[in-house]
């Protein structure tokens, strides 16, 4: 079959229509038929509030890197490789509708770049559509920005093919964005590394969804963050044990305040033959008033009997005897919350291991904290 | 220093201190002791500024200021310092960070340029040695895993660092081994001098072998029962509280 007339054909098939007619077409944020998107409901937020709110904050991350990817690869078809999905969530026809609606792939060998850290600035391309290739077992370190105020409000589609023994470290950003939905898509071959930390803030509508895909003695490690949002910060992981003897480590903290809305819904899928496994998720949210709200929902679906797999959530305010502790010591409250709202976060910096990388992160959270 | 003139004090509408009195000069050192619920740790909270305890009556004044209209944060940096008997776990919040954030806030509440990161370090250096503190634990998360007595040295620390004019200390004796006990009233003897004053709570007269009192005080139900010098301690020991508050 080529691929032309495999586009065609799923462009015609009546399920994309159907998700392409009440996903694409009329805001997947507002659609809560289906599970995943159940907590993504925008009903309750005045956007012409929150937009007027946001602020723009120039970070001149940047400046600071050379944009390597300029001269990056870019296909003007996708191949039916690129049109294999390895997820059956119940939404992935919408990831493959936003393949078709721009069926031109960027593709980028991450190879070929010999930097301590590589950046890209998603703002930079018009394209939807990217994948990154990787398989030197030497470590790198990505950043990836998701920034423009009003740029693509398209759902972009970033795929990772993290080759056998590869290790990588990537910290993903996303900030004063006033609509953003992204899937990201990990694909792990044995032994591979990844150690993802995204910060997310001052972003109205925003949706992340990671997918993950681990062979055997993989080890992948998420810590997400995001804080100072106006509207709904949405999260949503999928990790994958397809083979036996690997590892995964999801830690998600969420700090809400001004009516805005945090969601993180994570699974972790477990086969019968990936053995072993080693499974762990925590998120926890810090509500700052009354007003504002979480919805934290782990998932697990277990197939495999000899594996290791936790998860846990928790949803708190700011705790009054912490602050008394503080104010006893002559901190003002004000201080003090905005010291325990770092702390909150602080594990998740601590997982960033380049130090540019943790420099970078510094500021984002010393500008918005 | 602190004058507390007939203080009553309740928590969800049980009256705990009753009319309670007590008059600490500059200089001065003063032990409190008491039977479990007599109000001694009621006390310290109250005057610390904790949220919850209703002061129904009295008045307390702290350096001619009255302190039951401050925040907590000003009454500490007027000059009030707590040692908690329970000090809190605070987890992502470095030891070190938090004593040099408490003395900075201190040093802007009284128009002072703030402490520069290598006289920070010279003084706390100093300050933990006194102390036999680990240097380790001061780059520990504040009071997180720690054990009984390294928590108790961390709060005489921070009074030693924070230099206040009245310390209270809450049964800081508790939970402490026979050499911690003795390390820790060193600090607290050091930091002793003619313009300070402490107020040293405890059930047990062994803390004050290491840190004389000038005065001892005897609360019960509530109130100050009796009142005398180091030997009322002595006295209290012998014959135990319940004999010597009815006496």
């Amino acid at each position: 079959m080529d691929v032309e007339k495999y586009i065609q054909n799923i462009k015609n098939s009546k399920l994309n229509q159907y998700f392409q007619n009440n996903l694409l077409e009329l805001n997947p944020f507002r659609n809560h038929k289906i599970e995943n998107y159940k907590y993504a409901q925008l009903n309750k937020i005045d956007y012409n509030i929150a937009h007027k709110n946001i602020h723009s904050i120039d970070l001149n991350i940047k400046d600071n890197f050379h944009d390597i990817f300029k001269n990056a690869k870019t296909m003007e078809h996708v191949t039916l490789d690129h049109m294999q999905w390895t997820f059956n969530a119940p939404d992935s026809p919408i990831r493959l509708s936003s393949l078709i609606k721009d069926p031109v792939v960027h593709s980028f060998d991450l190879n070929n770049f010999n930097e301590e850290v590589c950046i890209i600035d998603l703002s930079n391309y018009l394209e939807l559509n990217f994948i990154f290739d990787y398989s030197n077992n030497e470590k790198m370190s990505l950043i990836i920005i998701d920034s423009e105020i009003n740029s693509n409000k398209s759902p972009r589609y970033l795929k990772f093919n993290i080759h056998e023994k590869a290790n990588i470290e990537i910290l993903q950003m996303s900030y004063n964005k006033e609509n953003s939905l992204i899937f990201y898509e990990f694909n792990q071959n044995d032994s591979s590394n990844v150690n993802l930390t995204a910060l997310q803030a001052n972003n109205v509508q925003l949706r992340n969804e990671f997918y993950f895909n681990l062979a055997s003695h993989c080890s992948t490690k998420i810590s997400g963050t995001n804080f100072c949002n106006l509207g709904v910060n949405d999260n949503y992981s999928f990790i994958q044990h397809n083979k036996p003897d690997s590892s995964s480590k999801e830690v998600f903290k969420s700090i809400v305040d001004h009516g805005a809305i945090t969601n993180f819904q994570g699974k972790i899928y477990v086969d019968k033959i990936a053995q072993k496994t080693d499974g762990y998720q925590m998120s926890r949210s810090l509500l700052l008033d009354d007003i504002s709200k979480s919805n934290n929902k782990p998932e697990l679906e277990i197939y495999a009997d000899d594996v290791k797999c936790s998860h846990g959530s928790t949803i708190s305010k700011i705790d009054q005897d912490h602050l008394y502790y503080f104010n006893s010591r002559g901190i003002s409250s004000d201080l003090a919350t905005k010291i325990l709202k770092k702390a909150f976060i602080q594990e998740v910096l601590d997982s960033i291991e380049n130090v540019s990388l943790k420099q970078i992160s510094d500021k984002i959270v010393s500008s918005f904290l | 220093m602190l004058n507390i003139n007939n203080l009553k004090v309740s928590i969800d509408e049980k009256e705990i201190l009753k009319g309670l009195s007590l008059k600490i000069n500059k200089g001065e050192v003063h032990a409190l002791m008491g039977p479990n619920g007599s109000g001694k740790s009621t006390l310290s909270y109250v005057l610390s500024g904790k949220e919850k305890y209703q002061v129904n009556g009295g008045s307390v004044d702290f350096k001619d200021n009255n302190l039951l209209d401050m925040d907590v944060d000003e009454r500490a940096n007027n000059g009030l310092f707590l040692a908690f008997q329970y000090p809190m776990e605070i987890p992502g919040v470095q030891t070190s960070f938090f004593l040099r954030t408490a003395m900075n806030a201190k040093r802007k509440f009284n128009n002072k340029p703030e402490l520069d990161a290598l006289e920070f370090a010279k003084e706390l250096k100093k300050k933990s040695q006194e102390l036999n503190i680990n240097p380790d634990m001061l780059k520990r998360d504040l009071n997180v895993n720690y054990s009984g007595g390294e928590k108790k040295k961390q709060e005489i620390l921070q009074l030693s660092m924070l230099d206040p004019d009245l310390a209270i200390l809450d049964e800081t004796d508790s939970g402490l081994d026979i050499d911690a006990l003795r390390i820790v009233s060193e600090g607290v003897n050091k930091a002793r001098n003619s313009e300070n004053s402490f107020l040293v709570i405890t059930h047990y007269q062994r803390l004050l072998n290491y840190i004389k009192p000038d005065f001892v005080h005897i609360i019960a139900d509530g109130r100050i029962v009796k009142s005398g010098d180091y030997s009322l301690a002595l006295e209290l020991e012998e014959q135990g509280y319940e004999k010597m508050a009815q006496a």
